[in-house]
């Protein structure tokens, strides 16, 4: 038996970047990504992102590419490419997930060039599997992404009376490099190229790259700086002798013509075609707005203040630290509210929770926030589990009377029944949430869906370098700062929103008005709302009637919103982008839905809209096929193509070889194997211990140890894919399972009892993945009593 | 789980639950292990006789293989008699201990759940009754295609460019030690 362990065997199922020589075997392969080009078009709140990755190839034969990237929240996947250097492109196509996996897979055992791209929800990342590229070449992934700009808490400027109009800045985040991290240090440099299209309503201030993210970057075409309604445009790039490896992020400040004393001054209408042409439909797009809050005012906010803070044992160290700054700088900001109505309270939860003070106490009160500051500094990460929903509930419950209450909930867990908090938090109407996830254990899903399911518009992961980083440093507290601010301010509650049309009284019959219940409107924030109205409907301008009650003030307010803006179809990638983008929203309102109930009917629709919409979910992934055709006269299979032959691009010097976690030289294993019989056995092996009483055979505790073994006799350079049912996935995710990959060192005579037990030999019925059963096993030993 | 797999025996993951009850829908385990003391004693000349029973019995259709019980006996024991339908006992006087060995199912049975037992009667020297032996009973036995953990192969696939033909094998078994505390 030959014996070859010098790289784990599962290093390929968990790097970042990986190519796989299907051919040579030992021979070092080289994958390297050659060139990054980014192009951006900005439509009022909305972004186009195109990214061309060229990869370098340097091998014969066949071989594998697969890679990830981040890729943020609130963008979608629209749509691949994979381009030859050739320039023959083949398309991707949304298929359901199993299917797509499956047709891949058929694909590469048949010998065709295929990608597959697979989005991680949870995890946000994308999967790519480029597989049997005929190298040497050079392979272009494109990637067309739509996403929502996001705002950032630190970029918002609270408006100053002087100001008179207050600046709005967004922030465009590119998708994450394919380098991993610790590659990107070794990997040869390669230049990058970034445009950005803006189309605004808005004056233009500045169009530039993020301060920390600009450097080794050159503006080639400068930014310029328009009138509202016309657009503007900017070019960078970095050349190949920079050796930095960071996806920059755009930054774009538009200044909105209305004065901050005009409610909902900046709120507009977007009319869209929909890309599904067979329904005949048109997206109606709202971008509703209000001004920031007027700090100076000293007008009453009528406002409960709770902050729900986790002291369970894992918070020990830097996220208690950074939780206890948090916590400090919050009510530090809130002695600057004294005498406007403001009320405040502490709970801190574990396996039990307590709260600091029997009921709220005013800010008024500053001997009450000392008492708050005193036990925050004293605070220790002593209080055992993670239960969140008991204390959650008994907050939510309370009498809250004429106040507004705002929760904020700062937690570095996973709790268990993050399906009942979920749906317990979309009951609450009356509730806003700001929720924090600190460290790398928390459970984002439940940071986020708590953000988005209860009323509040917010919710951060955090993690606890930066907040540790920036615990005594002026950055988290500006942004605590910003975030109290948000929670006080005044909100329209109760939206409803009815379109009509300009000339007709009636109001539109329209759909799928998304998100579903409108969420309230918050100053300083924006909330995007679609609709969908059959096409022809609409025979003039239409408007949106939009009513809500403001707390505040006691009253309903009622505006109407004019729907002046058409989407420009002309424009590259604009054309689609809202409706594809409404779709998006949708799916995600129903992967939540499905997290939260498993629904069968949530998962079915988001296929629908996946397929329909041609996007990446939980439920659908991208497959592209580059077919080829069987030669009648000599059998050979031969790609279809027109153009240049391929040159052979030029060796890297051996110091800037990329590292073999980029390359995968597969050097556990050589290709000249050769078997009569090509079997692959897996056994799971498993000892329960269990302690129980003999009188009634109750259980007392029973645990258990189990292993994973599998015995290879397959020739050539195969690739095995193991696919296990939910438990061991379980086990996976609550970290009592772990890969090992490591090659047995059996003995001659321990090998000589695994042996192969023919009587088992079965066949299994039609359809089953496997041939026939059959286990080898070790013989149980003499048991010898101890 | 993708891999180009090294050529030979490898493993592939570890996995320990110190809870069982912590896992969701974890299978209760399939058997039973059970002692029946009688409360009536004799006494002649050489000794007191005293006498119990032990059961072992599977809950479920499972295929059990290789029992071997070990019933604690009291020191004092000077001689001792099993009865049994189905495998062997004997008394290992090193171990103060009765040693039960059992086959289990065989492949020609069908499976359903079964049960074993044993009746042992004791002659302990001393007329006056000994402590009660605190020792527990311990059992150890294999249950094949059977995971306690639920963990279940759902599909293997293996690429490979000449496309050849290939065989998927596969096995899973448990192998239990139980401590029944009298």
């Amino acid at each position: 038996m030959s014996r070859l362990s010098s790289l784990p065997p599962l290093a390929a199922a968990s790097m970042q970047c990986t190519a796989c020589d299907g051919s040579t075997g030992h021979a070092p392969v080289a994958a390297f990504l050659k060139e990054a080009r980014y192009a951006v078009e900005v439509l009022d709140v909305w972004c186009a992102i195109d990214v061309h990755w060229t990869f370098t190839i340097t091998i014969d034969g066949p071989s594998e590419l697969e890679f990830s990237c981040s890729l943020s929240p609130n963008a979608s996947l629209v749509g691949i490419e994979m381009v030859a250097a050739d320039g023959y492109t083949v398309r991707g196509v949304v298929e359901r997930t199993a299917q797509a996996a499956e047709h891949f897979d058929d694909a590469v055992a048949a010998g065709h060039t295929a990608a597959l791209v697979q989005l991680d929800p949870t995890a946000e990342r994308l999967k790519f599997s480029v597989s049997r590229v005929t190298a040497p070449t050079d392979v272009t992934i494109v990637l067309h992404l739509a996403c929502e700009l996001s705002r950032s808490v630190q970029l918002h400027r609270p408006a100053t009376a002087d100001d008179g109009a207050a600046i709005e800045s967004v922030r465009v985040m590119l998708p994450g490099s394919p380098l991993a991290s610790g590659d990107a240090a070794t990997h040869p440099a390669f230049p990058e190229w970034l445009s950005v299209n803006v189309h605004s309503a808005h004056s233009i201030v500045r169009v530039a790259l993020d301060a920390k993210s600009a450097e080794g970057w050159r503006e080639s075409q400068p930014a310029t700086v328009l009138e509202a309604g016309t657009q503007a445009t900017a070019a960078w790039e970095r050349s190949a002798d920079v050796r930095r490896h960071l996806t920059p992020a755009l930054v774009i400040e538009t200044a909105p013509t209305s004065p901050i004393s005009s409610l909902l001054g900046t709120s507009r209408g977007w009319n869209a075609i929909d890309c599904d042409s067979e329904q005949q439909a048109q997206h109606l797009c709202l971008v509703l707005h209000r001004p920031y809050l007027d700090v100076t005012s000293t007008s009453p906010l009528y406002t409960e203040l709770v902050f729900l803070v986790d002291l369970s044992g894992s918070m020990m160290g830097t996220n208690l630290d950074a939780a206890r700054a948090a916590l400090l700088a919050c009510l530090e900001t809130l002695r600057t509210f004294a005498g406007r109505n403001v009320l405040w309270n502490l709970v801190v939860f574990g396996s039990k929770h307590k709260r600091l003070f029997t009921t709220s106490r005013s800010v008024d009160d500053l001997e009450a926030l000392e008492t708050g500051e005193q036990y925050a500094r004293s605070m220790t990460a002593s209080m055992g589990g993670t239960v969140l929903l008991p204390p959650l509930t008994e907050i939510c419950m309370a009498p809250v009377g004429e106040h507004s209450r705002q929760i904020f909930i700062i937690t570095d867990g996973q709790v268990e029944n993050e399906h009942e908090i979920i749906r317990f938090v979309r009951q609450q109407s009356a509730v806003r949430i700001f929720a924090y996830g600190i460290g790398n254990g928390v459970s984002s899903t439940l940071v986020r869906a708590l953000g988005r399911q209860g009323v509040g518009s917010d919710s951060a992961l955090l993690p606890s370098s930066l907040l540790a980083h920036s615990a005594n440093g002026s950055e988290l507290q500006s942004l605590v700062r910003n975030q109290l601010l948000e929670a006080m301010t005044p909100a329209l509650l109760r939206l409803s929103i009815s379109f009509t049309d300009a000339g007709h009284d009636e109001t539109l019959a329209c759909d799928d008005i998304t998100p579903s219940p409108l969420t309230p409107l918050y100053a300083g924030s924006c909330s995007v709302v679609y609709a969908r109205v059959a096409k022809g409907t609409i025979a003039t301008s239409p408007s949106a009637k939009v009513r809500g009650y403001d707390a505040q003030r006691g009253e309903w307010v009622e505006f109407a919103v004019p729907i002046s803006h058409r989407v420009p179809t002309t424009a590259h990638q604009l054309g689609r982008l809202v409706g594809t983008l409404a779709a998006a929203r949708r799916i995600r309102q129903l992967e939540e839905l499905a997290f939260e109930d498993g629904s069968q009917l949530a998962g079915e629709e988001i296929e629908r809209l996946g397929v329909r919409y041609q996007l990446a979910t939980s439920r659908t992934s991208f497959v592209a096929i580059e077919e080829r055709v069987q030669q009648a006269a000599t059998g050979a299979l031969e790609l279809v193509r027109a153009g240049m032959p391929v040159a052979r691009p030029p060796q890297p010097p051996p110091s800037a070889r990329a590292p073999v976690c980029l390359t995968s030289a597969v050097n556990w294993r050589v290709e000249s194997l050769r078997y009569k019989r090509n079997e692959y056995f897996l056994d799971i092996a498993e000892l329960q211990s269990v302690i129980m009483l003999a009188r009634d055979a109750s259980l007392v505790c029973h645990s258990l140890k189990g292993s994973i073994k599998a015995k290879c006799m397959l020739s050539g350079m195969p690739e095995v894919r193991i696919h296990f049912n939910e438990p061991l996935q379980h086990l996976f995710r609550v970290g009592y399972a772990r890969y090992v990959a490591r090659t047995l060192t059996y003995t001659r005579q321990k090998y000589a009892r695994l042996t192969w037990v023919s009587r088992y030999r079965t066949q299994l019925s039609s359809g089953s993945p496997f041939q026939s059963l059959g286990y080898w096993s070790d013989e149980p030993d003499s048991t010898r009593w101890r | 789980m993708n891999l180009i797999p090294p050529d030979g025996d490898s493993e592939l993951a570890q996995y320990h639950v110190p809870d069982l009850e912590q896992l969701p829908n974890a299978p209760t385990p399939p058997f039973e292990l059970r002692y029946y003391p009688s409360t009536e004693t004799s006494s002649d000349a050489s000794g007191t006789i005293r006498q119990f029973s032990v059961t072992f019995a599977t809950t479920k259709a499972v295929r059990v293989t290789s029992i071997q019980v070990k019933i604690p006996v009291p020191e004092t024991t000077i001689g001792l008699r099993c009865r049994t339908d189905v495998g062997t006992a004997r008394y290992a006087r090193e171990l103060n201990a009765v040693l039960w060995s059992l086959p289990g199912c065989t492949d020609e049975q069908p499976l359903a759940p079964a049960a074993w037992i044993l009746h042992v009667q004791l002659r302990l020297e001393c007329e006056t009754l000994p402590q009660p032996d605190r020792r527990p009973m311990l059992a150890r036995f294999k249950l094949e295609d059977y995971c306690a953990s639920g963990i279940e192969l759902s599909g293997v696939r293996i690429l490979e460019r000449s496309n050849y033909k290939s065989e998927l094998w596969y096995h899973k078994c448990t192998n239990v030690e139980v401590e029944a505390r009298l």
